[in-house]
């Protein structure tokens, strides 16, 4: 007991007779506040002001790193513990000057300063989301002097002219433009771009050639191509072509590499289907045979079109496995209801529906009585927000309520003006979200001289904002289709 | 006095640890094996003459051989034998030479030499080989070596002048096996070699199948049929 309370008084002593405790030099380092955008192959500059604690420190080595998060073991911070597994040293300068050449994502930057005397490092870094340059906005398929181009209007509005020939002067296009999709999920980035003879796939963020129709397809897809539809599941696996009535299946690099497309899908004799399909939890992927009149179905993975099984509950409102009637345009509804514009004798026009995440999946079929012109619908978008239908003529918009069963008129283009394209700004269910989703209708026309693209931006109620359009462009040819580019999803 | 015996046991033991062993080397015959590598290959081969590219009476199997020993700065004979389990007559289905391994080489490839004879046209012979010991080679050690490596102290190839069902026929993708239906596919993708498709590649290999099937049956007006005068069908998947 002695000793122990000796040993507890010593150990209250104030020892100041062996450690000497002199103040060491610490720096601040002042840099970007805000995420850093920067595009790639540009150069990113970045001048951090230095201050010193004690003046005369150094000298410094100095290290500037760019990593992603992932690319650490745990967290985010890295540490002796955490260390960085695969940075890429940019420089070793005090200030940043260098071109990135990463591919898009979100990064760091990290800073490291070294002072050789004490050996202490000072460490700072910056996020960095380093984009392509076609990181977002929309593909404008048009024809230039009787040749097929596509345009870019970049999120920023700026826009980029004929884009393949400028990224790809050696690749001569077979055939004419026909449609033009991008591929979006992770792990995918890319356009497919169809002619009547070929479809080519570029990248994503540069515009490069990644290959023609024979680097991806099995076997040879059928010529001309027609009516050509594009999308990648849901779930990141299949993804869908279809072309002249035919759908055929790959696999998008998620799923164990990738895997190339299929020849045509098995199914009824002289099937013909409507280039879109909807996806649910009942029915995995539902296309629509304008052949036969009626909806068919696959299963996952599978490719063989199978017929919906007759649907005789009294009081349907239709049977979808013999519908009668031929389909003219498409698009997804809220809560995953899908919309089809019908047409029974090339006069009347139908508004149908269906829910593919449930088995008994007819909607509404009503015929539209109390929608003008909608015979001479030239597109056709619906919002995801609202049970609201808009569709172009000659050169008016209209907006069909579907719980209203009536339709108003929302803007009219002077006259000759005529529309050739109408979509919703709308998500795709996965990627990064956009306030402007279901806000912003985007139509496509030419004025007789030239062709232009209208942003149109939504009420809540879906009425145009100040009944104008809030952004216009012009110096495009005769534009065929429009098709937004989403930004990459990280990995 | 209990505890410093048991300290200087502990001293003892620790002392005879630190003898140095023996280098351990192989010593004995030199042997040979076959060997294949995981994953690619298998311990045994399917050959049909009618697949070959090559229509000839007679063709070459190679099997892969490594020494089981030391190197020699001479050839060494190497005698490969029948086993028990062989249905192929020596000299009528096949023929099995003696050939070298060659000076300072540890690596070679057997040439077991496989005969059209006509009455395999409609059957399949097993042919299972061994080495046979000689002065200078023997049996060498059999298993796993290395990663992926498997010695072998027997290789089979069953061989046929007709077809058979390959190894890498999947009834999932291709339904039930016919003559008919293998000529078939060899029809539509150009070989009888389809072992190295991928999981989609196979997939995609129905559609095209059926896709083709119907095309062939629409234009003749009446199904295709085998050598059981079945009508050849493949899955709808």
């Amino acid at each position: 007991m002695a000793v122990l309370s000796c040993t507890g008084l010593l150990a209250c002593k104030k020892d100041n007779k062996y450690n000497n405790y002199t103040p060491t030099n610490e720096l601040t380092v002042v840099g970007p506040t805000a995420e850093i955008l920067i595009e790639q192959q540009k150069v990113l500059t970045i001048n951090p002001q230095i201050t010193e604690s004690i003046q005369g420190g150094g000298p410094y080595t100095y290290k500037w790193e760019i990593y992603r998060s992932i690319d650490l073991i745990s967290s985010v911070e890295i540490s002796k513990v955490n260390p960085i597994t695969t940075a890429t040293l940019l420089s070793t300068e005090k200030n940043l000057n260098k071109v990135i050449t990463t591919k898009p994502g979100n990064y760091f930057v990290h800073y490291t300063i070294t002072d050789t005397k004490t050996g202490l490092n000072t460490e700072v870094r910056y996020p960095v989301l380093v984009t392509g340059k076609y990181y977002e906005g929309w593909w404008v398929l048009e024809e230039r002097a009787g040749k097929t181009a596509l345009s870019f209007l970049r999120k920023d509005d700026q826009l980029f002219n004929n884009l393949i020939a400028v990224e790809n002067p050696d690749l001569t296009l077979n055939g004419k433009g026909v449609a033009v999709y991008t591929a979006l999920h992770k792990g995918l980035e890319e356009v497919n771009f169809f002619t009547d003879q070929e479809i080519y796939r570029f990248s994503a963020n540069d515009f490069s050639l990644l290959g023609k129709s024979a680097d991806f397809f099995d076997a040879p897809i059928s010529t001309p191509i027609s009516q050509a539809y594009y999308k990648v599941s849901a779930e990141n696996g299949p993804q869908f072509i279809i072309s002249s009535g035919f759908a055929h299946m790959g696999w998008s690099p998620s799923s164990l590499g990738g895997g190339p497309y299929s020849d045509r899908f098995t199914g009824p004799d002289n099937y013909s289907l409507f280039p879109f399909f909807a996806q649910g939890a009942s029915y995995y992927a539902l296309f629509y045979d304008n052949y036969g009149k009626r909806f068919l179905s696959t299963a996952y993975q599978r490719k063989n079109l199978s017929l919906i099984p007759k649907n005789t509950s009294p009081g349907i409102t239709f049977d979808m496995s013999a519908v009668g009637k031929t389909m003219l345009f498409a698009d997804r509804g809220p809560r995953n209801e899908y919309f089809y514009l019908m047409t029974e004798d090339g006069t009347d026009r139908y508004l149908c529906s269906v829910f593919p995440d449930k088995r008994e999946g007819n909607g509404i079929m009503d015929k539209l009585t109390n929608a003008p012109e909608i015979d001479k619908t030239v597109a056709m978008a619906t919002s995801e927000v609202n049970r609201h239908l808009y569709y172009a003529t000659t050169n008016k918009i209209y907006r069909y309520d579907v719980e209203a069963k009536s339709a108003k008129l929302l803007y009219t283009f002077p006259a000759g003006t005529a529309v050739k394209d109408l979509k919703m700004l709308k998500g795709q269910g996965w990627g990064v979200p956009d306030l402007m989703f279901n806000t912003r209708l985007v139509v496509a026309t030419h004025n007789g001289t030239e062709g232009e693209i209208y942003y149109f931006d939504l009420e809540l109620i879906g009425d145009i904002k100040n009944n104008t359009f809030s952004k216009k462009f012009g110096g495009f040819g005769h534009i065929k289709q429009i098709s937004y580019r989403y930004p990459n999803v990280e990995i | 006095m209990k505890y410093l015996s048991i300290i200087l046991v502990l001293i003892l033991m620790a002392l005879v640890s630190c003898r140095k062993e023996p280098q351990s080397v192989y010593s004995g015959k030199d042997g040979i094996v076959f060997y294949y590598i995981q994953g690619a290959e298998r311990d045994s081969v399917y050959y049909s003459f009618r697949e070959s590219a090559v229509v000839e009476n007679k063709d070459t199997v190679w099997v892969k051989m490594r020494l089981i020993g030391k190197l020699s700065d001479r050839p060494r004979k190497i005698k490969v034998v029948t086993a028990e389990g062989t249905t192929a007559i020596e000299g009528t289905h096949y023929i099995l030479p003696e050939i070298n391994l060659s000076a300072n080489s540890f690596l070679t490839k057997y040439p077991v030499v496989l005969l059209k004879h006509p009455d395999i046209e409609d059957k399949t012979l097993r042919l299972k080989i061994q080495v046979a010991d000689t002065e200078e080679l023997v049996t060498g050690t059999v298993g796993h070596t290395g990663r992926t490596g498997i010695n072998l102290a027997h290789y089979i190839i069953n061989f046929t002048a007709g077809l058979d069902r390959p190894n890498y026929w999947q009834d999932y993708y291709l339904g039930a096996y016919s003559d008919g239906k293998y000529e078939f596919i060899k029809e539509v993708i150009g070989t009888y070699d389809f072992g190295g498709y991928s999981f989609y590649q196979f997939i995609n290999l129905n559609t095209r199948l059926n896709n083709k099937l119907k095309e062939r049956n629409d234009k003749y007006g009446s199904p295709l049929l085998d050598e059981n005068k079945a009508a050849v069908t493949f899955p709808f998947l």
